[in-house]
């Protein structure tokens, strides 16, 4: 009798163990796709519920937001401006919760101004970190920074490192970017040593980033040879040439420096303005 | 063969880091159709004897047996009529569907249940009260509910765990008159109590247990050879063994 | 088995004449008014909104109904030895187990099945003035299975509670393992994922281990989370959800056995 019992439980312990392990690993698998479709959608409550919500722990949600819109963006592939939408929405949340942070005005920087490309988006939520952060000339200056090299911006981005600059301990390049940006000359050289302080604060694997703020920095330094050049002439026959070619014809430079972007360089004859 | 049987049965408790033996080889034999009286001073070890034998704990040694039935091993729960030490019952059920249950539980069908549940329910004065949820109910009201609960069945066997407590002497004659009936109509009935005044016109035979040792076990007429009153005897036996033990 | 049945039935009914659901009733109904205010301050996709806060108000009933109502109730059993009045009748330690399970997971459908009801009420509600902000696919078919599978992760919790309330002493140690238990349910997966994604201790093979068996021995009530996909009507795969459901009532089959095993040796004095 008990034997029987017995054999009942074991048999009935079997199937259920066979049961869950079976579907344990269907649904693990499942969700490994599924969850990536979904997970770039977060609570999307206004921010003043969600401090109410989030209460005493507000810090703990914010740094779990962060935490969450971390993995997403480093396990998706094919990130859809959809996502980052949802990515912009989760980091103001982020920092509604937390604006005093240093980690997410970090993030934004690397991956909404420059993997996104939402310079503006960027702007905007750098700006959070930087009003609560009184005491730190980073979000200031990465501002500057973004309205310069995205959106050539050059007064809005000398506003910023003026700003920037006045903080104790702010490294001098910012008072000079705030002064060159501000002037029209020197801007070149302004801000290729902008690139070069920002080619320091960038980690060596994030290949992209690197080679794009190399580019940049040739196809400035191209511009100032370029300037040097236009210059020279200016001095000489005391008017502007009619095409960066008369630059060649004249003697004043060898040749046109190749512009990176491929592209190559634009001239205004109007305003002697060289762009790329 | 005895009705209830306990065979060298011991049982310890572990508090803490110590262990305190509550029983103490019991032998115990309960003849069918008797009522045996079950005493002792408090903490004596009763009521553990009691769930001993329902199987709520088990025991350290020795065991146990109901109707030839082994305690653990074989079924027995549908013969006996319990009734615990302080019955608590699910709150917001009515007296009428605890027994519905009680009585489905214990095999009866849907028709008789009813029947017996009301028949039940009038035997210990709480008729007016079937429809009402538990919660209402005072202590007095819950014991007898639990009473009710071990007759609904009609079992032949009886173990009741102090079945007077937290009655009033209104309640306390009520119970022994069950008792009393249960008795005429030769059920075996099994009852721990301290109230010495309701053992001594109630049971046949009786068993004291002081500190998990059973110092007599006889009938009512040997105990009395012994002294005046059964009150008498009993004081002097609890005393004589702790003295044996402390001197 | 017919005692099985009998025990759930008189759990069930003493679960739902329970002082404590009338308090969570109420707040339910509450919630729902709330829902229809919060949706107000949302000027887009109100239809995701009243979902989200919907659903979640019958979650968090559902929660109310096991730390506050199942725990207590089994508890109980144990402490105040109501549990003798059961054990008395020629019912067996493993049909306790059974019934008394069936009997609250009853107590949890019935909540969820009139929260639910009130939830679709609600969204219909809300949105019913502003009927161009309903994400194009919602379906209720989808806001159903939604309910359901949400349903099925508070049965599996309550089987888990259970458990806990079958080991422990006392029933505070019983919640504080019960909500534990939740709590890592949850975030197994997502941390699972974040500690690959972003390699903080993932280079730790212990940790690694870890968190692995705990993806094994606890429940992963985050897969039972279809509030999103309800939200907007996203498409969900019909294999997947038949999964799902073979992964809760099995780990509810386990856990239940377990629990049986360990109460057939618990003193019951």
């Amino acid at each position: 009798m008990r034997l029987r019992g017995l054999a009942a439980g074991v048999v009935l312990f079997a199937v259920l163990a066979a049961a869950q392990v079976s579907s344990h690993l269907a649904v693990q698998d499942a969700r490994r796709d599924l969850m990536w479709r979904t997970s770039s959608r977060g609570v999307h409550l206004p921010p003043a519920l969600l401090r109410i919500v989030a209460g005493e722990f507000k810090g703990l949600v914010s740094d779990y937001l962060l935490l969450e819109v971390g993995s997403f963006l480093g396990f998706t592939q094919d990130i859809s401006s959809e996502d980052w939408d949802n990515v912009v929405l989760s980091l103001e949340q982020c920092l509604s919760l937390d604006p005093y942070f240093q980690q997410t005005y970090i993030f934004v920087q690397g991956h909404i101004a420059w993997e996104a490309k939402r310079p503006q988006d960027a702007l905007r939520l750098l700006d959070v970190s930087r009003r609560h952060r009184p005491w730190d000339w980073r979000p200031g200056y990465f501002m500057g920074f973004d309205a310069y090299f995205f959106l050539k911006d050059y007064a809005k981005a000398a506003e910023y490192f003026f700003d920037a600059a006045k903080i104790e301990g702010a490294p001098v390049l910012l008072a000079v970017l705030g002064g060159r940006f501000a002037a029209k000359s020197g801007r070149v050289e302004a801000a290729v040593a902008l690139l070069q302080s920002m080619l320091e604060e960038v980690p060596p694997e994030d290949v992209l980033r690197v080679r794009e703020i190399r580019m940049r920095m040739e196809a400035l330094q191209g511009v100032a040879a370029l300037e040097r050049a236009l210059c020279d002439y200016i001095a000489v026959f005391r008017e502007k040439p009619n095409s960066l070619d008369d630059l060649i014809t004249s003697g004043f430079l060898s040749a046109i420096p190749s512009d990176p972007y491929g592209e190559g360089y634009t001239y205004d004859p109007e305003t002697g303005e060289i762009g790329f | 063969m005895h009705t209830i049987h306990y065979d060298h049965v011991s049982k310890a408790f572990r508090y803490g880091l110590r262990s305190t033996t509550v029983l103490h080889e019991l032998t115990l034999g309960i003849e069918p159709g008797e009522i045996f009286g079950f005493l002792g001073p408090n903490g004596a070890g009763k009521s553990t004897a009691i769930k001993l034998l329902l199987d709520f704990i088990r025991p350290a040694g020795g065991r146990m047996s109901v109707d030839g039935a082994v305690v653990g091993k074989d079924p027995f729960r549908h013969l006996i009529g319990y009734l615990p030490e302080t019955p608590c019952f699910y709150e917001n059920l009515t007296a009428l569907e605890t027994l519905w249950f009680a009585g489905r539980a214990s095999g009866m069908p849907p028709g008789r249940v009813r029947e017996r549940g009301a028949e039940v329910l009038a035997r210990v004065d709480l008729e007016d009260v079937g429809r009402r949820p538990v919660r209402t109910y005072s202590k007095g009201m819950k014991q007898r509910l639990g009473l009710a609960m071990a007759l609904i069945h009609d079992p032949e066997i009886f173990i009741l765990d102090e079945p007077m407590s937290g009655l009033d002497p209104m309640g306390r004659r009520l119970v022994a008159d069950i008792i009393r009936g249960l008795g005429a109509d030769r059920k075996t009935i099994f009852f721990s109590s301290h109230i010495l005044g309701d053992v001594e016109t109630l049971c046949d035979r009786i068993g004291i247990l002081n500190r998990g040792r059973l110092l007599f076990c006889g009938s009512v007429r040997e105990i009395m050879d012994r002294g005046t009153n059964l009150e008498e005897v009993f004081i002097d036996l609890i005393e004589r063994d702790e003295r044996g033990r402390c001197g | 088995m017919d005692k099985i049945w009998l025990l759930a039935r008189i759990t069930f009914k003493d679960g739902i004449r329970h002082k404590a659901l009338y308090g969570i009733a109420f707040l339910g109904f509450l919630l729902f008014a709330a829902n229809i205010l919060v949706t107000g301050m949302f000027s887009w996709e109100l239809g995701k909104v009243a979902v989200d806060v919907g659903l979640s108000v019958v979650s968090l009933s559902g929660l109310l109904i096991i730390f506050f109502l199942s725990i207590n109730t089994v508890s109980n059993d144990l402490e105040s030895r109501t549990i003798y009045m059961i054990l008395a009748r020629p019912v067996s330690r493993a049909q306790y187990v059974v019934g008394k399970y069936l009997g609250l997971a009853l107590v949890i459908l019935a909540s969820s099945a009139i929260l639910g009801a009130c939830a679709a009420g609600s969204v219909k509600f809300a949105t019913f003035r502003a009927p161009g902000y309903i994400p194009i696919d919602f379906s209720w078919g989808t806001f159903s299975l939604a309910l359901c599978f949400l349903t099925i992760s508070l049965l599996v919790l309550a089987a888990v509670a259970f458990f806990w309330v079958s080991v422990t002493t006392h029933p505070f140690t019983a919640v504080l393992l019960s909500l534990f238990s939740y709590f890592i349910g949850q975030n197994v997966e997502a941390v699972k994922t974040m500690m690959l994604a972003t390699g903080v201790l993932g280079e730790n093979p212990l940790v690694l281990r870890a968190v692995d068996y705990g993806a094994w021995l606890f429940p992963n009530l985050a897969a039972f989370d279809l509030k999103t996909t309800a939200a907007y009507g996203l498409p969900i795969d019909a294999a997947y959800l038949v999964w799902l459901a073979v992964y809760g009532i099995s780990y509810i089959g386990l856990v239940l056995f377990l629990t049986v095993l360990v109460f057939r040796r618990r003193e019951l004095g």
